[in-house]
């Protein structure tokens, strides 16, 4: 949507339907629940009927805080945690930076940034590759 | 993708990797309006799925479905999940054609009984035997009935496989039918809009490959993750249809203001479709977002229940009450509905008036 987000449009500051209000009051039972329970949770930014204006307010409202990601896998992911800690705004693209999907998550920290045990175990043996294929060469050397 | 491999190894094998996967499905739980929470799941089911054989029957259409589908650019999701089915009978794609595109039919037939699934666009003719649209030699009501017999499942495309479409629209010259008014013995998904969004097409086959059985259905065999909700349930401009703020041509200060559309015709109260969360060409936006009223076209009879420029016969308070009666009781409501649709359409029917240019251009004062 590159093209699209060339054509500069005047965003309204003020939308007398604005759905952004609502979204902050369910990001604080959400937050909640994080900080009580320690229940994790997201909001998927897709399934709500937002008006025109109102990704750009929310987006405003919630700011930007210390951390940014970027993870390059099938096309870009953007992740950022908000000016309020605990809540993360996530962006999914392809690689034709087209959004494919786009959460905020109230998490400690967004699951997709772990690293998964079944490529920690892969990342040991290509670590012993690396150390024989360097002993070797160390020997020829010799 | 080889016959045999899981999704994952395929995916794997083409060097994407598990953070790629985890996002691929992330994005899926989204278009199946599933919790986010459910990716890790989700990831762990499709990363087992197999290839399932897929036939394309396409009877009589106008290849809007299709386009719907390979338009969307890639590689996007849609053509990921298209990857992970072996679609192996196509009139529009396959490469052959004649005596060995048929015998290819066949032989899925053959091969993999009771597993293949059919995916259907157009509706069938019935009338003088079937002539009016034959493939091979073979009417499609033959080539469907055959084909039919031993398939795991039939998922129709588009309003006209689902429910005649526009061929079926009055007069229907041809007797066409729908893919459910002919088989009564398997399961049916239907998948309508004229054309439906690509992703609620991929949605319903993503979730086969997931959970290995097809998605919750309305009455009318609808999948409920994307026919649950109506337009006017999910539109943005449902606050000013509650304050009764209506545009009443298309270029008076209403309609610049982005007040609702129900005066000018909008059928979204009465369509369950997600064009307003799925979006449109890639997600840029949907009809009622560029100023023009929902046609209704995942609907049965859309082409006959009047002016697409007329409001819908029912007040707005009438539908109000009928829609927020569907809310609180659930089910019922909405059911209760869509017989008042019905009883709408029908009545719209026997007054069936054609729009004419003046009648659009007195919308634009
Ligand atoms: S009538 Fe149409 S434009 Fe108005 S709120 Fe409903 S769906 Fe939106
Ligand atoms: S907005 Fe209405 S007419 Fe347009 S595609 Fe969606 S359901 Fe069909």
């Amino acid at each position: 949507m590159s093209k699209l987000e060339e054509i500069h449009v005047r965003i309204e500051p003020f939308s007398p339907a604005s759905q952004v209000p609502a979204i902050l009051t369910e990001l604080q039972t959400k937050l909640d629940a994080l900080c009580k329970q320690g229940v994790s949770d997201s909001i998927d930014l897709r399934s709500l009927p937002m008006f025109p204006g109102d990704y750009e307010q929310l987006k405003a409202a919630l700011g930007y805080g210390e951390i940014q990601v970027r993870i390059d896998a099938m096309g870009p992911t953007e992740i950022y945690e908000t000016a309020l800690p605990g809540i993360w705004w996530i962006r999914h693209q392809n690689s034709e930076n087209e959004n494919i999907a786009e959460f905020i998550e109230i998490t400690a920290l967004p699951a997709i940034l772990k690293t998964a045990n079944d490529d920690i175990q892969q990342s040991g043996q290509q670590l012993q590759r690396l150390i024989d294929s360097h002993t070797r060469d160390t020997l020829n050397d010799e | 993708m080889k016959q045999n491999e899981t999704l994952a190894d395929h995916l794997q094998r083409q060097g994407i990797s598990r953070r790629g996967f985890l996002k691929f499905c992330a994005a899926t739980a989204s278009m199946l309006a599933l919790s986010p929470n459910m990716a890790g799941a989700i990831a762990d089911a499709l990363g087992k799925a197999r290839r399932p054989s897929v036939i394309w029957l396409s009877f009589q259409e106008c290849t809007g479905c299709t386009e719907s589908l390979t338009r969307s650019h890639s590689p996007s999701l849609e053509s990921l999940i298209f990857d992970a089915i072996s679609l192996d009978y196509h009139h529009t794609l396959q490469a052959c054609a004649g005596h060995f595109a048929e015998h290819i039919r066949e032989e899925v037939i053959q091969k993999h009984p009771d597993e293949y699934l059919i995916v259907v666009d157009g509706s069938i003719p019935l009338k003088d035997n079937g002539v009016y649209s034959t493939i091979a030699g073979m009417s499609n009501l033959d080539i469907l009935k055959e084909t039919a017999e031993h398939a795991a499942a039939i998922i129709s495309v588009g309003t006209c496989a689902a429910f005649g479409g526009i061929p079926y629209a009055n007069p229907n010259p041809t007797g066409a039918a729908s893919v459910m008014d002919i088989i009564k013995d398997k399961p049916i998904v239907n998948v309508p809009g004229c054309p439906p969004i690509p992703i609620v097409i991929t949605g319903v086959l993503s979730h086969y490959l997931t959970f290995g059985t097809l998605p919750e259905l309305d009455s009318l065999k609808r999948p409920l993750s994307f026919y649950g909700e109506t337009i006017h349930d999910r539109c943005y401009r449902r606050p000013f249809y509650d304050q009764g703020k209506f545009a009443k041509s298309f270029d008076d200060e209403g309609a610049r203001n982005g007040w609702c559309l129900y005066e000018l015709g909008c059928k979204g109260p009465t369509t369950h479709n997600a064009c307003a969360t799925e979006k449109w060409n890639n997600g840029t936006s949907f009809p009622i977002e560029s100023g023009h009223p929902c046609l209704g076209c995942s609907e049965p009879d859309f082409w006959d229940a009047g002016s697409f420029y007329q409001a819908l016969s029912s007040s707005p308070e009438e539908l109000n009450s009928a829609a927020t009666g569907g809310v609180a009781a659930g089910v019922i409501g909405s059911a209760a509905l869509g017989l008042s649709n019905k009883h709408k359409q029908s009545n719209t029917r026997d007054k069936h008036c054609k729009v004419t240019s003046s009648d659009i251009e007195s919308f634009s004062s």
